[in-house]
């Protein structure tokens, strides 16, 4: 909210914040001169009484922003300003959002520990770890903050800014929300634009937002959801705003909540285990909950799909990056000898990072003529198979919504990450079913494990039961206080 | 020459020919198939670009609802059954002049397939009567009609544009076309000659401006083709090779590079050489195909559904939801569109039955001159005038417009308003026939054509010379002149009157009407002997 008080400024103190904990490196750019400048505008004009009207706000760095960086945390896209700005970001900005910055992530938003070409986002969580210094050189051992929207997932469970800009295509909002203690919210696909949202996977992605309540997360929503001239995987009805918690009735109906048994999955740590069924019995005893188990037979071949659909439509979307419109381009040029094919390969090799270029191959691959039936076709088929999964689920077996984990265990450091080879991540079981889908879920802490990392859980709920999930997640999380983080207090 | 040559090769009854066409035709909307940009030609570079058409991160397609229409319309004149559900797909390559490494076309599923156009083979009158192979004439009369299977139409949009600068060794790229609606016509290979392909493309082209599907324009060429051509022994079945030649941008391109193609593989399967899958492209200078890639160069495109566009679905009278919503409706379409060539060319017959015949249809046809005869009937109000008009035509028109090669000009130069009442004083005789030549040609030469008929006739003095008594003062100095000729008239009339013709009309070039100056000879030469 707008402070009268000439001394403090809600921008002034988020800069603050981001400048100090810079260790984090929750941000690409940032947009400080405008933002303040922004900031007095807007205490001057007083235009509307949205409840967003002059909060500071962070927007992940794969949002174009007309004249500022965009750069996908990836070497193409280092110096590319975007000449006009997404929907989503315009419509936050006529609420009377001031964008601070743009937050750091996986490169083109490929990966779950946000670390891209400008080094990775680290859990603010690791900062409360007095015990845990490198022997080496007595520097805070830093952990994994989650991906791709880490540097919105951290900043919001700082408490840097009360809301954050995200995108998730495989699990990019509710898996760095779940790491670093904050809410994630995916809403269905075709309410949120995606004008202007740089594309990863046009099928599965969809923007969300991270906040430290579920109230803001509707405001936020609320603001930018609904149809533009410009999208066409929109839904064309009009948006009808969520209600805050405030503006539902309070008559408490019973609540059906699935809890599926193929998401119990061995990696599951028994700790994070045991967070699940804790917080299944204390909602069983309040009486308003009722646990029903569930199947969703599909699950261990949803990875393999969405791999398959995934890399073919990446490598589809990164042919456009060849450094003659924008973006990187080789220096490294033979006028004598170097073909148009050439200077592509030198372009692209310097700028996109080995992930990319390895989902780019895969890619290419399945997409062959003689490739096209046995995978992408057929990943279409699974895909199929885990929306009417669900669909029995939600309208056969009547469940209102499902329960689940979002990651298997507490967040490795950086250094034992830079080590690891994998491509793909085993947590993505637990988040690409409603990408699969187009269902709306939402990652929500519940309580810190041993170590003292933040554990989430999330909720999958029906394709455009929006609304009833986010009501129930307001009600579950009034049954307990989690406590969040406020590094701004320390300053 | 090619065009012997292959006619040759087909007419020695050992091979046959198999012939299809693609066919890529720029819509005439005011903008692109999937962003708001204008397809206007001939603007400055770069001008006309939207964030999709350089492929931005973040920008996303929106498909144009008229080109779906001009779509629908091309379907509907191809007699094509439309598909209720289709979809738009990504053909990826890279090439500088396609920002995103792709183009959004339909490839496994087109909006329309399965059609049949009938089209009027133009062959020259002498050639039709000569020909054995053409058995399909019933009557001498009567047009001799073909027809080409469609195999499929589908929507895509057009590449931007290179320009390669070999000096400065480089490529410049303008974007502004990249994005403008195509459709892609795919025909099955029903054609069979040259002379049968050009007549197809003909009538396909008269079609596609009559339903306002692509322009007419100068500035850029709205339809490109290209031909694949295969050649086979009689009696043999096809094998499923051919040679694709790209890029056909005229009529005689098409035409020349298929007698090429058809003579080039009569000598290799004489040779005992078989046809191989190969590109070729044609070369206009040379008049040959040239070799271009292999079968085994040929590149995977990676089809992929377009994420970004749901599956295209068209509705009729009988999809009862969306009464009252502004979908686009097939059958809507089909109650609105215009009357066909090939009918209206019905109803001309009809209509001007007193004095047109097939063979005159025919012929005006073949030269191109179907919408100047149709807009000069329609300054012309009697059949008197209108069959004046057809001869005149069919005769001075058709030398002067070089058999029809240049009758657009000639149209621009000699609008049918100024045709029209050139015909009316023709039938009037304030101008001789033989007069027309030489003023159709001052005419169609003049860069005004604005100017009024008076003017010219003022200008080069073409009235013809109706006044009795300044005939017979004109007669009486060439009788003068030429006093032999008086005495010849008494042995041998005919010959007389025909040399003092002769000699009035050198000297009064156009102006004399025959008759006229026959009676005023006659008359002053009876006179004389009396």
């Amino acid at each position: 909210m707008l402070s009268n008080k000439t001394t403090s400024s809600a921008v002034r103190s988020a800069i603050n914040a981001l400048q100090h904990y810079k260790v984090l490196n929750t941000l690409t750019n940032d947009c400080f001169d405008k933002a303040l400048e922004t900031e007095q505008q807007l205490s001057i004009e007083k235009k509307n009484n949205s409840p967003l009207y002059g909060r500071p706000i962070l927007i992940k760095d794969n949002f174009c922003l007309r004249d500022t960086l965009t750069t996908c945390a990836s070497k193409m896209l280092a110096n590319f300003r975007a000449p006009y700005t997404s929907t989503i970001v315009q419509r936050l900005i006529d609420h009377g959002c001031i964008i601070v910055g743009k937050t750091n992530m996986d490169e083109f938003a490929m990966g779950v520990a946000s670390w891209g070409a400008f080094g990775p986002v680290a859990n603010p969580w690791s900062l409360t770890k007095t015990t845990m210094t490198n022997v080496e050189n007595n520097k805070t051992v830093l952990h994994v903050a989650g991906g791709s929207s880490g540097g919105s997932a951290a900043a919001v469970a700082a408490n840097f800014v009360s809301i954050a800009l995200g995108s998730d295509t495989g699990g990019s909002i509710r898996n760095p929300a779940a790491r670093c203690g904050c809410y994630g919210f995916k809403p269905s696909y075709g309410l949120l634009s995606r004008l202007g949202m740089v594309a990863l996977v046009n099928s599965f992605d969809s923007p969300g937002f991270f906040a430290r309540n579920i109230d803001d997360l509707i405001f936020a929503t609320n603001a930018v959801a609904g149809p533009d001239d410009e999208d066409a995987t929109l839904l064309s009805k009009p948006f009808e705003n969520f209600k805050t918690s405030n503006e539902l009735s309070k008559e408490k109906k019973k609540i059906i909540i699935g809890l599926p048994d193929d998401y119990d999955v061995n990696t599951l740590s028994s700790e994070y285990r045991l967070c699940w069924q804790d917080l299944v019995h204390r909602l069983t005893e309040t009486g308003e909950y009722t646990f029903k188990r569930v199947q969703l037979p599909y699950t261990p071949y949803s990875n393999a799909a969405y791999t398959i659909l995934s890399s073919c439509e990446i490598a589809s979307n990164m042919a456009r990056y060849d450094g003659i419109k924008y973006g990187h381009h080789t220096k490294n040029i033979d006028k004598n000898k170097d073909t148009y094919e050439d200077i592509l390969k030198k372009t692209r090799d310097e700028s996109l990072g080995e992930r990319v270029r390895g989902r780019i191959l895969a890619g290419n691959y399945y997409l062959l003529e003689e490739n096209y039936d046995k995978y992408f076709v057929q990943s279409q088929r699974v895909r199929r198979g885990v929306m009417n999964d669900y669909k029995k689920v939600f309208e056969e077996d009547k469940i209102d919504c499902l329960l689940a984990p979002v990651v298997s265990n507490d967040p490795i450091t950086l250094a034992e990450y830079e080590q690891a080879d994998d491509i793909f991540s085993e947590d993505d079981i637990f988040t690409v079913g409603a990408n699969l889908a187009g269902l709306p879920a939402l990652s929500f802490p519940v309580r810190l494990s041993s170590k003292g990392f933040p554990i989430g859980l999330q909720l999958i709920g029906p394709f455009l039961k929006d609304q009833e999930l986010l009501s129930t997640a307001y009600r579950i999380c009034s049954t307990y206080q989690f406590p969040f983080l406020d590094l701004t207090k320390q300053i | 020459m090619a065009a012997t040559a292959a006619a040759a090769v087909l007419s020695s009854g050992r091979f046959y020919a198999l012939i299809g066409f693609e066919i890529h035709v720029k819509l005439a909307t005011h903008s692109k198939m999937f962003s708001s940009s204008s397809s206007a030609p001939a603007q400055t570079t770069n001008s006309q670009v939207t964030p999709f058409d350089m492929a931005l991160p973040g920008s996303l397609p929106y498909f144009n609802r008229t080109c779906l229409e001009a779509g629908i319309r091309a379907a509907i004149g191809l007699n094509c059954q439309l598909n209720k559900i289709s979809h738009f797909e990504r053909k990826h390559y890279f090439y500088p002049d396609s920002p995103a490494g792709y183009q959004i076309t339909q490839q496994r599923y087109p909006f329309a397939s399965n059609g049949v156009f009938h089209y009027p083979l133009l062959i020259k009158k002498d050639k039709l009567k000569s020909s054995t192979k053409y058995k399909f004439v019933d009557n001498q009369n009567s047009f001799v009609i073909k027809q080409c299977r469609i195999e499929r139409i589908q929507l895509e949009h057009d590449t931007g544009r290179s320009i390669h600068d070999d000096h400065q060794n480089r490529t410049l790229i303008d974007l502004n076309r990249f994005g403008t609606g195509l459709i892609e016509i795919v025909t099955k290979p029903d054609i069979q000659s040259s002379l049968e392909g050009e007549s197809f493309l003909r009538e396909l082209n008269r079609l596609l401006i009559k339903y306002n599907i692509c322009e007419q324009s100068g500035l850029e060429t709205a339809v490109r083709v290209d031909a694949n051509v295969s050649l086979h022994r009689m009696n043999t079945k096809p094998d499923g090779n051919r040679i694709e030649i790209k890029n056909l941008g005229s009529f005689i391109d098409v035409r020349q590079a298929i007698d090429f193609e058809i003579k080039r593989q009569e000598q290799l399967l004489t040779n005992n050489y078989s046809i191989k899958n190969e590109t070729r492209t044609y070369d206009t200078n040379k008049y040959q195909t040239i070799h271009l890639r292999r079968k085994e160069d040929q590149i995977d495109y990676r089809f992929m559904i377009e994420p970004n566009l749901p599956p295209l679905y068209l509705y009729d009278d009988n999809d009862k939801h969306i009464y009252g919503k502004n979908f686009v409706n097939i059958d809507d379409i089909k109650r609105n569109i215009p009357i066909s060539p090939l009918d209206e060319r019905k109803q001309y017959l009809d209509k001007y039955k007193d004095f047109l015949t097939a063979e005159h249809l025919h012929e005006l046809l073949r030269l191109d001159m179907i919408d100047y005869f149709r807009d000069v009937m329609t300054h012309l109000d009697n059949n008197h005038l209108r069959h004046i008009a057809l001869e005149v035509l069919l005769s001075d028109v058709k030398s002067i417009s070089y058999d029809g090669r240049k009758i657009r000009k000639f149209a621009q130069a000699v609008s049918p308003i100024l045709f029209a009442d050139i015909i009316k004083h023709l039938e009037k005789r304030i101008i001789t026939r033989f007069s027309l030549y030489t003023l159709l040609t001052l005419c169609n030469k003049s860069r005004d054509s604005t100017r009024s008929l008076k003017s010219f006739l003022d200008e080069h003095n073409m009235y013809a010379i109706n006044d009795e008594n300044e005939l017979e003062k004109i007669c009486l100095k060439i009788l003068e002149e030429n006093p032999k000729q008086i005495d010849r008239y008494k042995t041998n009339p005919k010959k007389a009157l025909e040399q003092l013709h002769t000699s009035v009309c050198k000297k009064y070039h156009g102006r004399i009407h025959d008759d006229l100056v026959n009676d005023v000879f006659k008359r002053l030469l009876d006179k004389r002997i009396k």
